[in-house]
């Protein structure tokens, strides 16, 4: 069934709706028809549609309230393909083809729903109901949340988002950018083009124009308003420095200008192209800021202000103007400003029927009311709607005489029906990104704003934004601040003067007497019933009972109030309520509004998607993977990796049916019985060059470099100045002045950075240069008992590597022809041999030495067979049996630190009485009772296991396997005062229930305690 | 996000850069540190001055040219008033003045380390 | 080296492994408006030193070390990128850099500078066509407009997740430098951000 559109209107005039073109749409299942140009809102307004969402406490029936992003009621699911995408606001989705829209917050549907029963018990959700209810007990939380989830959700997301849309990121840089596209956006842009200088408009809605699109009866330089827009957006576009964005929303201005928009490129298309972005997240940084972001109108709160049917005169006005749609046809105006008598001649000239305009000002004098009195449309001045009645649409109103300085009617109340009814309680200057910035505000008494103090040199706020309303008025602010602007930014920038660019053009705009009355709170004469349903914010529920409440709670705060009767903090961002409320608790304090304050906005200015956000940082695009050389030879050979730091290592290497352990378990034997190949390349290298290298290294590391023989290796341990371990690695004596520093793979970045740092600000007076050459070398590293022999099978025959290649030493020279640098270091006890050839040869060295090394049972091993075969041998990993916290004593690595040496990084801090206490915690060796059972790593230790929780802790295990050389589960462990407990049983309680492991506290070198092995 | 001069790159976003914290704490060097209590080196390694208004901290341009310098920034408005290199002093009034109201440089391990000067090499 | 050599690989892994050349373009598109390649093997020098040697260096090397930062200098087919006040990365003709080290390093200038070779540690990526501010434009938060990063300017700056050395050789023609392993995942980005404009992928020098 296709609805006719009841409320179109039969002229063709629209600013923005294009009556030659049907769209036809969905909206809850039903078929509509509309026309290009239209918003969601619009077009179901044209069907006479107003109901269209459930408030978030009450479930109260909700309409079309606004007519753009200030719209706190209509909010709206939009269907494509698999994917749907919650909480847009019909008031800016632009209807296409095919569009499926849904209304959100109802259940079963939108006319009849269940929860509205919240409604009849309104008085359980008063202000601070979430921290009252839900204080205590703690635990009830969780069964409260699921209620509230279902209750009070706003719209649901689709699992398969991101499949299916793209978001982009790009930046941009500008001399200016200007954030709106109305009179006086278009005005400061056309002004700054002619520099040359480069320049960005941006504006929310799909054409430009702002307030023209609506109030095109005025002319500006004696053209219409319209055909002015019309040519200067032409200028605009055609002019090579300006980039002029339409659909772009600017939502988070950030220091220094950094100014974040989104714009919706393709969104709005019934066909999506493939290649171009959804939206495009625009991050720039601008010289200069212009703010012209307008004002919003803000309703008038009385009781039943939020029912269908009831709507921002401004918007009313917007729906006439710019899509031809009269949303009602007995029509009632309520104002306290001259603004809604536009509105009312609109509604006039469309052919409406306005039953009254109701003006809470007692004397109202101006041009525009003297034109409507001439019209013959009553007004009733010094008067107010008391109340407005209806079940899902407004039906009727309440209306007295009312006087607004005792606040409170003073006449018997009189009764009259109505279909439409629009609110205008003035405007307030859209001042978010001026806020956002950290800009301050003033209070004027006159305009009864808010408007920014405009004391910045970055940005500034000009037009309505800047609380000046009058056309002229505005395209002259615009047109001076900006010449003012533009030549702060540079000297040469030059415009040439004329009357256009010194003044800006002329207006018959007659909007001169603005002032309007303040009325925060219409009281109907019985405030303790009609307040509850005097609602302040439409989208979070709040009334100006909450807010009285709050009150007397004590929160006198805005801040304080804002939270907690959460009034301003839903998706809207209070854009029609904030001052509203900023009203009523100046009124309840007895304050003015100015002392009452103003709490700060805070980005984003409009609901963004997090997916634009993430933009293309999402899979493969994540986070870089960092791959080695010989990484397609893991990948052919079946390899598991795992992630260490960005790079991804090789992790095991299973057979046909090996499983995890069955892997590892057959790599670790192979290692210490025949010979293994890691990757290693992953390892950071440092080359430490200058004069002076070695008092560089001899500070860094707790022991002696500076002694160090060229050729030779020695191990070495950093500490932070904290004297806490910091890294560790095998450092080799080049030349003289020259050192080959090698660190962990995941510390190398952060150890080199801590050593330019050192130089850079610590030691400016040392001559030494370091240069990161982790990824110039591939690294494989042979160990085992037959690794000697598979290295002479590649060299040519006159080496002789046992012989003159003692341990802790290093050699230049060729492998299967690839010029390499061989260091003879082991991390696994075996003989073993660090093979660095440059990057290139990378996979070449490491399928030559597979392949030679087949007679000799080479068997590549992976990070978790390196970890066993160290932990059989006690050797430590930074990171893992170190966490900050640990110092070299804690380790039992005395030996290491230097007693000789003067000074090094964290010597002072190692004597300090606190390191050297005996119950910190030490590292020892742990072996199960069960030599089968391994203890989870993470897991702590206590001595007695049957104790109250929560139970004495004595320290956490740190690594643990199985050691199929041993034939026992391993471990070690942080204890406190652990190296006298040597022999001591520990019991290791476990979370799922299993009855505590029991192990015995040992030396934490499991194997070959001597160290023969290195040997061969 | 700030907009950060580095003294090599120029203008660059905040986000390529690292802020390494207070400027101008003096490491004591070994013959001051020895003499030193633990108090009084704790001071030294972990107490830092958060001041509103005017501060004097390193910054590394981490994702550029690695180099470090010092800049006086306000922590509340983060107005940057003064850039200048690692180991050098601020020469601007604000700079000046920031320098010398911060107590921790007269803090004793400051005190010890500028009578006791580091050992030659 | 023998024949029993084995084969180095050519370039980076990330070039090879990718199965080149891919081509991208939106239909409408009868050409890509962006080609990308990689200069394999390019010799590249990592060059620490003072600007009191500075010129003794340039005389070794053949081409001036750019006084200015942010700036390239280049002489018969080698280029000198500053990357720091005391620190260039010398971009020379491939199989030259054992050469240049060698010089360098037997000079009498040997103590107070540096001087390592980085070949392998990076990879050069040639990006040219009409659309290529375009492209970096959505991953490189500086600002490109060809007023401000023109011919020989040379930024070390993020691209996307990566931190990477950009060089303007001619308006629409620039070089990318970034860590080898960083390569796979520069490369991945470049094909998706160059979808819109079309993006040729070739082993093309």
């Amino acid at each position: 069934m296709r609805h006719t559109q009841s409320h179109r209107l039969g002229t063709n005039n629209a600013t923005v709706t294009d009556k030659q073109k049907s769209v036809h749409f969905r909206f809850d299942g039903k078929e509509y028809i509309g026309f290009e140009g239209d918003t969601l809102a619009s077009a179901l307004l044209a069907h006479g549609v107003h109901l269209i969402g459930r408030s978030f406490k009450y479930h109260r029936p909700r309409g079309i309230f606004g007519s753009g992003s200030e719209e706190p009621n209509a909010l709206i699911r939009v269907i494509k393909g698999a994917t749907a995408e919650p909480n847009l606001r019909a008031t800016q989705i632009e209807i296409y083809d095919g569009l499926i829209a849904e209304s959100q917050n109802r259940f079963p549907n939108l006319k009849f729903d269940l929860l509205s029963v919240n409604n009849l018990f309104s008085r359980f959700f008063p202000a601070g109901f979430y921290y009252k209810t839900f204080m205590w007990p703690s635990t009830f939380w969780m069964v409260y949340e699921k209620f509230i989830r279902r209750a009070a959700g706003l719209g649901k997301i689709s699992k398969r988002h991101l499949e299916q849309n793209r978001y982009e990121h790009k930046y941009a840089h500008c001399e200016l950018l200007v954030v709106g596209g109305g009179a006086a956006g278009l005005q400061a842009a056309v002004i700054a083009a002619q520099t040359g200088i480069r320049v960005i408009i941006a504006d929310e809605q799909h054409k430009f124009g702002g307030w023209l699109l609506t109030d095109n009866n005025f002319n500006i330089d004696e053209r219409p308003a319209i055909n002015w827009v019309h040519d200067t957006v032409k200028k605009l576009q055609s002019a090579p420095n300006v980039t002029c964005l339409n659909r772009t929303t600017v939502f988070a201005a950030m220091d220094d200008n950094f100014t974040i928009m989104a714009e919706r490129v393709t969104e709005h298309l019934a066909n999506q192209p493939a290649h171009l972005p959804k939206q495009r997240l625009w991050k720039i940084r601008a010289e200069k800021v212009i703010m012209a972001t307008g004002a919003i109108e803000r309703p008038l709160v009385f009781s039943g202000n939020d029912l269908p049917g009831i709507m921002l005169s401004s918007a009313i006005r917007s729906y006439i103007k710019r899509h031809e749609v009269l949303p009602g046809t007995r029509i009632i105006v309520f104002t306290n400003n001259d603004d809604a008598y536009f509105t009312a001649l609109a509604i006039y000239e469309a052919g409406g029927f306005i039953r009254c305009i109701i003006d809470l000002r007692k004397n109202p004098k101006s041009q525009i009311i003297t034109t409507i009195r001439k019209l013959g449309i009553e007004i009733k001045t010094g008067h107010a709607v008391i109340t407005a009645h209806g079940t899902r649409h407004i039906a009727s109103v309440d209306i007295a005489a009312y006087d607004c300085e005792i606040q409170a009617p003073i006449s018997d109340i009189s009764h009259m029906d109505c279909n439409l009814l629009a609110v205008s309680g003035g405007l307030n200057p859209v001042v978010h990104l001026h806020s956002q910035r950290k800009g301050k505000l003033i209070w004027d008494d006159r305009t009864l704003c808010y408007r920014p103090n405009n004391s910045s040199v970055q940005w500034v706020s000009v037009g309505s934004a800047n609380g000046t309303f009058q056309l002229t008025k505005v395209l002259n602010e615009a047109t001076k601040t900006t010449s003012i602007i533009i030549s702060k930014i540079a000297k040469h920038y030059k415009i040439s003067k004329t009357e256009e660019t010194i003044n800006g053009p002329k207006s018959d705009d007659s909007k001169q007497n603005w002032a309007p009355t303040p009325a925060w709170l219409i009281n109907s004469g019985q405030p303790h019933l009609s307040e509850k349903t005097a609602f302040v914010d439409f989208q979070n529920d709040s009334t100006a009972a909450d807010i009285k409440l709050a009150v007397r709670e004590g929160y006198h705060s805005v801040e304080h109030l804002k939270r907690y009767t959460t009034t301003g903090m839903a998706t809207d961002q209070g854009k029609t309520s904030n001052i509203n409320a900023i009203g009523i608790l100046a009124e309840s304090l007895n304050k003015s509004v100015a002392q009452t304050g103003i709490t700060t906005f805070r980005p984003p200015y409009t609901p963004t998607s997090l997916g634009l956000i993430a933009g293309r940082n999402i899979g493969s695009l994540f986070d870089p993977l960092r791959k080695t050389r010989m990484h397609g030879w893991h990948q052919s050979k079946g390899a598991k990796f795992e992630n260490v730091g960005q790079w991804i290592r090789a992790w095991y290497y299973p057979q046909e049916g090996e499983e995890f352990h069955q892997a590892v378990n057959r790599e670790v034997y192979a290692t210490r019985h025949y010979a293994g190949l890691i990757d290693a390349s992953t390892l950071g290298k440092i080359e430490v060059k200058g004069p002076d290298a070695g008092e560089f290294l001899n500070r860094v590391y707790t022991n002696n470099f500076a002694n160090l023989p060229i050729g030779k290796a020695r191990y070495g341990l950093m500490l932070k100045e904290d004297g806490m371990v910091f890294d560790d690695g095998v450092t080799t004596r080049l030349a003289e002045d020259h050192f080959f520093m090698t660190t962990t793979t995941g510390g190398a970045a952060a150890v080199l950075a801590w050593l330019e740092e050192l130089l850079q600000t610590e030691w400016q007076d040392l001559k030494v240069y370091l240069t990161s050459v982790t990824e110039q070398w591939s690294v494989a590293s042979i160990s085992g008992p037959n690794s000697s022999a598979i290295l002479e099978a590649c060299m040519s025959e006159d080496q002789n590597i046992t012989d003159d290649f003692p341990f802790m030493t290093m050699k230049n020279t060729f492998i299967a022809g690839i010029p390499s640098r061989i260091f003879r270091i082991s991390f696994t006890g075996e003989m073993a041999f660090e093979i660095n050839v440059p990057a290139r040869y990378g996979l070449a060295l490491w399928s030559h030495l597979m392949q030679v090394g087949k007679e000799y049972n080479l068997t590549a091993y992976g990070t978790e067979a390196m970890h066993v075969l160290r932990a059989e041998k006690g050797f430590i990993i930074v990171g893992q049996e170190t966490d900050g916290t640990v110092t070299p004593y804690d380790l039992g690595m005395d030996w290491i630190v230097s007693k000789k040496k003067s000074d090094f990084i964290g010597k002072r801090a190692l004597e300090r009485e606190s390191m050297n206490e005996p119950q910190r915690k030490q590292l020892v060796g742990l072996l199960t009772t069960d030599p089968q059972k391994v203890i989870p790593e993470g897991a702590h230790a206590v001595l007695n296991p049957n104790q109250d929780t929560p139970m004495e802790m004595l320290g956490h295990v740190s690594s643990s396997y199985y050691s199929p050389n041993l034939k026992h589960s391993i471990a070690m462990a942080l204890l406190k005062g652990g190296f006298n407990r040597k022999g001591q049983i520990v019991y290791i309680p476990m979370l799922n229930g299993e009855q505590p492991i029991k192990a015995k506290i040992v030396d934490p070198i499991f194997f070959d305690k001597k160290g023969d092995r290195l040997h061969g | 996000m700030l907009r950060i001069k580095c003294p090599f790159c120029g203008y660059r976003n905040e986000s390529e850069f690292s802020c390494g914290g207070e400027a101008h704490i003096a490491r004591p060097s070994a013959a001051v540190s020895d003499k030193l209590t633990d108090s009084t080196f704790s001071e030294y390694l972990f107490m830092r001055e958060n001041p509103k208004g005017v501060f004097l901290e390193r910054w590394c341009h981490t994702s550029g040219c690695r180099r470090w310098f010092n800049v006086a920034r306000d922590t509340v408005t983060h107005q940057i008033y003064e850039i200048y290199p690692a180991g050098k002093t601020p020469k601007t009034t604000i700079g000046k003045k920031a320098y010398q109201v911060n107590w921790r440089r007269k803090s004793k391990a400051e005190v010890a380390s500028k009578y006791l000067k580091r050992t030659p090499k | 080296m023998d024949e029993n050599t084995p084969h180095i690989a050519f370039g980076c892994a990330a070039f090879t492994d990718k199965k080149l050349p891919i081509l991208k373009k939106p239909e409408f598109l009868t050409a890509p408006q962006i080609e990308l390649s990689e200069i394999p093997h390019l010799g590249k020098l990592n060059i620490r030193c003072d600007s009191i040697n500075r010129d003794e260096v340039s005389k070794l090397i053949q081409c001036n070390l750019p006084a200015e930062p942010n700036y390239m200098s280049n002489k018969a087919g080698r280029f000198a990128v500053s990357l720091g006040p005391d620190e260039y990365l010398l971009l020379a003709e491939p199989g030259s850099e054992s050469q240049l080290e060698q010089i360098l390093r037997s000079s009498h200038l040997l103590e107070h500078i540096s001087v390592v070779n980085v070949s392998d540690a990076f990879c050069a990526i040639r990006l040219s066509g009409i659309k290529v501010r375009e492209l970096l434009s959505k991953g490189c938060p500086i600002d490109l407009h060809p007023n401000n990063f023109y011919s020989n300017r040379t930024a070390q700056c993020e691209l996307a997740l990566a931190n990477v050395i950009l060089i303007c050789l001619e308006d629409n023609e620039f070089v990318c430098i970034c860590r080898t392993s960083f390569a796979e995942y520069v490369l991945d980005w470049c094909i998706d951000a160059g979808q819109e404009y079309g993006i040729l992928i070739s082993k093309k020098i």
